[in-house]
């Protein structure tokens, strides 16, 4: 249908497709593959809107409208794990952005190759660990027997349960969240840093700028396309939070400052522990909730960054 | 070159502080090592800190004679060998008709795979699609084919790919190669570095994966190791699984956590180093928009 | 962008057209499925007839007291929740025994029992559910879905469970399951009598040193008796803790509840509790009683007689404490006790199971009902099976979890093999096999190597068959309880119409994962009784606690004349 339409803007289309359609065959799986593992989902939020019954009707059975949606908007269970999801996300970009940043400078000006390489190597590989290890290591490290609390044994102070504590659990999620993605994150940045070009540094010694001036005003500079884009994606990430991680570390106690929209979604949908049957229709308007905002956000950021810094993802 | 004082304050003050990133990466994983060869009255009495107190081995010994854990881990193997397989072809063969600017369809192809890095169907209606319009449910396929291919990774080769100077095209063409030809003789064995990063992410993303295998796969036979690590951190493996003696029972329970944590990551803590110069690499060229 | 946005257009525009038409197709295949429901009404008449009338002719043999057997083999698939106690073995004597028995063999999904509930509702709610689906709790939140069959229009085709009904007067305990279309959706286990259920397990030589005599005052101790037993306990031993509470306090908590009226731990519910003088429902859990309850366990944890870790810990590590002779009180059922005698670490602890005190609500028996986890059958089987085969089906099911002679299978094994029965018919445990305490050192286990005794089949039955099984501790157990304590009533089921029940679970779920949070906060002090209580209440009140009980209410108005109130 697409091909028709652009094939009357332009009538060379055809000639062009028949040309190059070696090129164009390598499509065809993968984009199949998009269709039906990407945008049917898609489509499958339709039972946020319809009755899903199960069994063959994988779109539902009969149109609720926005059943779901008003009963959601009514639960302030709903509201909290909104709410929590912004704040712990929003902490996290604020904290970790400007951090990695710095760890990413501060890489670069390493003169020792050997070193650089060695903090790089060690920094990139908790990225690779599994969410499962990461929790359970968490857990044994915050555990009353873990090393956390025999420090604090030590100091005199009274034994503290991490896990079981609301007011903690932000300070938990975003401490592993800095463990886990503080090297990864300065990788597309030293990218970058790598392909500014060389005669600006030498431009500013010779004019006598110091190591600051020059992370200032050459390396900021050079790599702010990256940062920007880095940002929008970030932003667009708000709605999102580290859903295998909430999972694997809260629990009831928690719930006030953990439960994010996903692990909410998770627990009325699929049951979790408790398991008392879920509702896909409910979950699924809740998630397409999130996701469409999350798009705003992404959207919006995009068109910020545009404006003001001329980089965007699209 | 003159070296000012300052500088050398500041030369000092980054070393501390790529030191302390160091100490502060590495101590959750030498703290697991320590615990899971201590023993447990050291470690409910909070004595281990960084080496082993009353060094013992049990726990490993007992894990690694259970056969169920070989079963788990060959699992993995066999889901993240096969699904890398997966991963990686359809992502190259993806990438390289997006990376030819000469394609006018790119306009519209190019959009329609970056759109789902920011929507997407959303945990129950991917539920749905994979295991009741495809009957994925409790096969390997609900592992490795749903998350075979990442837009983000799509991107990242075929940045790669567009970043290959054009004459090779031009060369191979003249020497009588076709389209298919230049792809898998030229393009792909040019491209070691992006394809070795693609193989480390997709690999790594495989066996970390558990939840897919909680959500697909009913029957305990297809676990990957994964799940059975967590079922181990929930505590939800009975001790008495392991051994039947009491004092032992106790011991195990201490230390089985930070054990299959350890045996279940080794692999990649032990791969990873070897292959982190191709991906750095890779991430280098695929990142950087030419 | 311009051009990106048209394209994302028009592949939008195709799929919406690919996916009405799926719905389309859908619908039409919703309706096939409802006219095929109506055929079966017209038919149910005449199977009914044909099985009674001519068993050799359905090509299998059934009915009271004989044996089920298809003369063709056949195979039904099932969902199977395999604990880590016992790891499912496919060669298990148990499978063979059932299939030398009935000529029938399980097409199985083995799924861990951490697993179970979450694949449980998936595979429900997706509509692929083995046809039999064992052990399931609650089967009301998967009613509205229409993928389990409304169980009680087969039931006459189900001698052995008719009987059991019968005999055992079961129709009132019934009344507990029906649906708002006068139906009942799962087959529960039957017991002729109510179990002995959970209770704490006390080190007795500890509280006799301390100058408690357990067995003279357990008959009529309240939990504020105990709590004076616990401190003297403390006192004496200058123990850290008293009780380190296994199961995170579910048990307890639950146990407890039923003496305050209120609800918690396992049995938390829904936070309703049936006036049976009011004939009404109230939200138990932000009442004065409710208040009471947690200032007690909260006076508990403030006093160390509780280890904080109660809530929190692993059982393992509860256990540990225990068996070390760190704590002297710990949760659990008969069964638990038998396991671990066997491994204190403390020479001669005497062990001893207490009956659950009483509390201001009075001296309650904790289990009311005599109904246990039961059997879903799924729309699948019907559909797969068709009507004949289906019966067939359900026939097996009967003869499996109700016969006596299926009930004796799946608890002891086979005769000869595993048990031999002395004169009287009473079942003797073979010597080198141990199972629930006892024969507690032969090297065999019932569970573990044979597969009988396991969650999924052994369960309910009569009561020489319940008694055949317990050790001369646990019958006394049991009788303390049925003598000491009252038996209740058992709570009207609330029969919402689909979409009631819809909303009522969506109500309910976030408003008692409240409920549950703030419970726990109180009895650990993270949130104050006496400050944060009026809060506690406004915001149960926010989650939706009154229009929930008034809904429940409504329904049950409603609904009353059908369940003789």
């Amino acid at each position: 249908m697409s091909n028709a339409r652009l094939a009357m803007r332009k009538p060379s289309l055809v000639a062009h497709v028949r040309k190059e359609w070696k090129l164009y065959s390598f499509l065809i799986i993968p984009i199949a593959y998009f269709v039906i593992f990407k945008y049917l989902p898609m489509l499958g939020n339709v039972i946020a809107f319809r009755k899903y019954r199960g069994g063959p009707n994988i779109f539902g059975t009969e149109w609720v409208g926005l059943r779901y949606f008003h009963m959601f908007l009514k639960d302030p269970t709903f509201w909290r794990a909104f709410n929590n999801t912004i704040f712990l996300s929003i902490t996290y970009l604020v904290i970790r952005f400007p951090i990695t940043l710095i760890f990413a400078l501060l890489l670069n000006e390493l003169r020792s190759m050997r070193v650089k390489k060695l903090v790089q190597t060690v920094s990139y590989l908790p990225h690779f660990i599994s969410m499962v290890i990461v929790a359970g290591m968490i857990k044994e490290i915050v555990s009353l027997t873990g090393p956390i609390n025999t420090l604090l044994g030590h100091l005199g102070i009274e034994k503290i349960q991490f896990i079981s504590l609301p007011q903690w659990f932000p300070t938990i999620y975003i401490t592993s969240g800095i463990w886990q993605g503080l090297g990864w994150g300065t990788i597309l940045y030293l990218a970058a840093m790598t392909s500014i070009n060389t005669e600006l540094y030498e431009a500013a010694s010779i004019d006598g700028a110091s190591r600051f001036r020059k992370a200032w005003h050459v390396t900021i500079p050079g790599i702010l396309p990256t940062i920007m884009t880095l940002l929008v994606l970030d932003i667009g990430g708000i709605m999102g939070s580290n859903f295998e991680k909430v999972l694997l570390l809260y629990n009831p106690l928690t719930y006030e400052t953990a439960d994010v929209i996903s692990t909410y979604v998770y627990r009325m949908g699929i049951g979790g522990k408790e398991g008392v049957g879920g509702n896909f229709s409910f979950a699924t308007a809740v998630g397409l909730f999130d996701g469409v905002i999350g798009l705003i956000l992404v959207t919006l950021a995009n068109f910020v960054s545009k404006k003001t810094t001329k980089t965007g993802l699209w | 070159m003159k070296v000012s004082a300052s500088y050398r304050t500041f030369q000092g003050f980054n070393a501390l502080v790529m030191l302390f990133v160091v100490i502060f990466t590495l101590y959750p994983f030498v703290y697991l090592v320590a615990q899971s060869f201590s023993s447990e009255a050291a470690i409910y009495a909070g004595k281990v800190t960084l080496f082993p107190v009353d060094f013992t081995a049990n726990t490993y010994k007992l894990l690694l004679q259970k056969p169920e854990f070989y079963k788990y881990y060959s699992n993995t193997i066999l889901y993240a060998v096969l699904g890398t397989v997966i991963s990686v072809s359809l992502t190259a063969i993806l990438a390289y008709p997006l990376s030819k600017e000469k394609l006018r369809l790119n306009k519209f192809f190019i959009p329609f795979v970056l759109f789902t890095m920011y929507f997407g169907g959303g945990l129950i209606p991917n539920y749905v699609l994979v295991a009741q319009m495809m009957h994925m449910r409790d096969t390997i396929w609900a592992i490795v084919i749903p998350g075979a291919i990442s837009a983000f990774n799509v991107i990242l080769v075929k940045t790669f790919f567009a970043g290959l100077p054009n004459e090779v095209d031009e060369a191979a063409r003249v020497d009588g190669l076709g389209t298919y030809g230049i792809f898998a003789r030229m393009t792909l064995p040019l491209s070691k570095p992006i394809l070795a990063t693609m193989i480390l992410f997709s690999m790594v993303a495989i066996w970390n994966d558990w939840f897919s295998a909680s959500l697909y796969l009913q029957s305990k036979e297809h676990w990957p190791v994964a799940l059975y690590l967590r079922q181990i951190i929930d505590s939800a493996i009975g001790t008495n699984e392991f051994s039947s003696s009491d004092a032992a029972a106790t011991q195990i329970a201490a230390t089985i956590k930070s054990t299959a944590m350890i045996l279940t990551s080794l692999p990649i803590i032990c791969i990873y180093p070897f292959v982190q110069k191709y991906f750095v690499q890779g991430m280098l060229i695929g990142s950087v928009k030419g | 962008m311009n051009r990106f946005k048209k394209a994302t257009g028009i592949m939008l525009a195709a799929s919406m057209v690919f996916g009405l038409a799926a719905c389309g197709s859908d619908n039409d295949k919703d309706t096939n499925g409802e006219s095929s429901t109506t055929e079966k009404t017209s038919t149910e008449t005449a199977g009914n007839t044909d099985a009674t009338s001519n068993a050799e002719a359905v090509g299998y043999t059934f009915g009271e007291d004989t044996t089920f057997h298809s003369d063709e083999p056949v195979s039904y698939s099932m969902m199977f929740s395999d604990n880590e106690g016992y790891p499912y073995k496919a060669d298990w004597r148990l499978w063979s025994a059932i299939k030398e028995k009935t000529n029938v063999s399980f097409d199985l999904t083995v799924t861990a029992r951490t697993e179970y509930e979450n694949q449980k509702t998936l595979l429900v709610n997706s509509g692929d559910a083995p046809f039999i689906i064992p052990k399931t709790y609650d089967e009301s939140p998967f009613v509205a879905g229409g993928q389990i069959v409304p169980i009680s229009d087969w039931v006459q085709y189900m001698p052995n469970y008719q009987k059991a009904v019968k005999d055992w007067g079961m129709e009132e305990d019934l009344k507990a399951k029906l649906k708002d279309d006068g139906k009942y959706y799962v087959l529960p286990g039957l017991w002729e009598v109510a179990g002995g259920g959970y209770s704490y397990i006390i080190r007795k030589d500890v509280f006799e040193k301390a100058g408690v005599d357990v067995k003279a005052n357990e008959g009529n101790w309240t939990y504020e008796d105990f709590y004076d037993a616990m401190k003297k306990v403390k006192d004496y031993t200058g123990a850290k803790y008293v009780m380190s509470d296994r199961f995170k306090g579910e048990s307890t908590l639950n146990i407890a509840a039923v003496e305050y009226g209120v609800t918690g731990g396992w049995g938390l519910s829904n936070g309703l509790v049936f006036d049976q003088d009011q004939k009404k429902f109230n939200f138990a859990d932000t009442t004065e009683d409710f208040k009471n309850y947690v200032t007690y366990f909260n006076k508990l944890y403030s006093e160390g007689i509780l280890d904080p870790e109660s809530f929190t810990q692993e059982d393992d590590a509860a256990l540990a404490k225990f068996y070390k002779g760190d704590t002297y009180v710990i949760n659990g059922n008969y069964q638990n006790l038998a396991d671990m005698v066997a491994k204190m670490q403390v020479p001669d602890a005497d062990l001893y199971m207490i009956v659950q005190p009483g509390g201001p609500k009075g001296q309650l028996q904790i289990e009311a009902s005599r109904l246990e986890n039961g059997v879903m059958i799924s729309q699948n089987a019907l559909k797969k099976l068709g009507e004949e085969k289906f019966i067939q089906m359900l026939r097996f099911v009967d003869w499996l979890w109700y016969s006596d002679e299926g009930h004796t299978l799946s608890l002891w094994g086979v005769e000869g093999e595993t048990y031999s029965k002395d004169a009287d018919g009473n079942i003797k445990l073979n010597s080198d096999i141990t199972f629930n305490g006892l024969n507690p050192t032969a090297e065999k286990k019932l569970n573990v190597d044979y597969g009988f005794g396991g969650g999924v089949f052994a369960y309910g039955g009569s009561a020489k068959l319940k008694l055949s099984k317990m050790s001369e501790g646990e019958k006394d157990y049991n009788d303390r309880i049925l003598t000491l304590r009252q038996a209740r009533k058992v709570a009207p089921p609330i029969m919402g119409s689909a979409d009631d029940s819809e909303e009522m679970n969506l109500i309910s779920k976030p408003l008692m994962d409240y409920v549950k949070t703030m419970t726990l906060k109180f009895i650990t002090g993270q949130a104050n009784i006496g400050t944060e209580w009026d809060s506690y209440v406004k915001q149960a009140e926010a989650n939706g606690s009154t229009r929930y009980t008034d809904m429940a209410n409504e329904i049950f108005e409603k609904t009353k004349s059908k369940l003789g109130y």
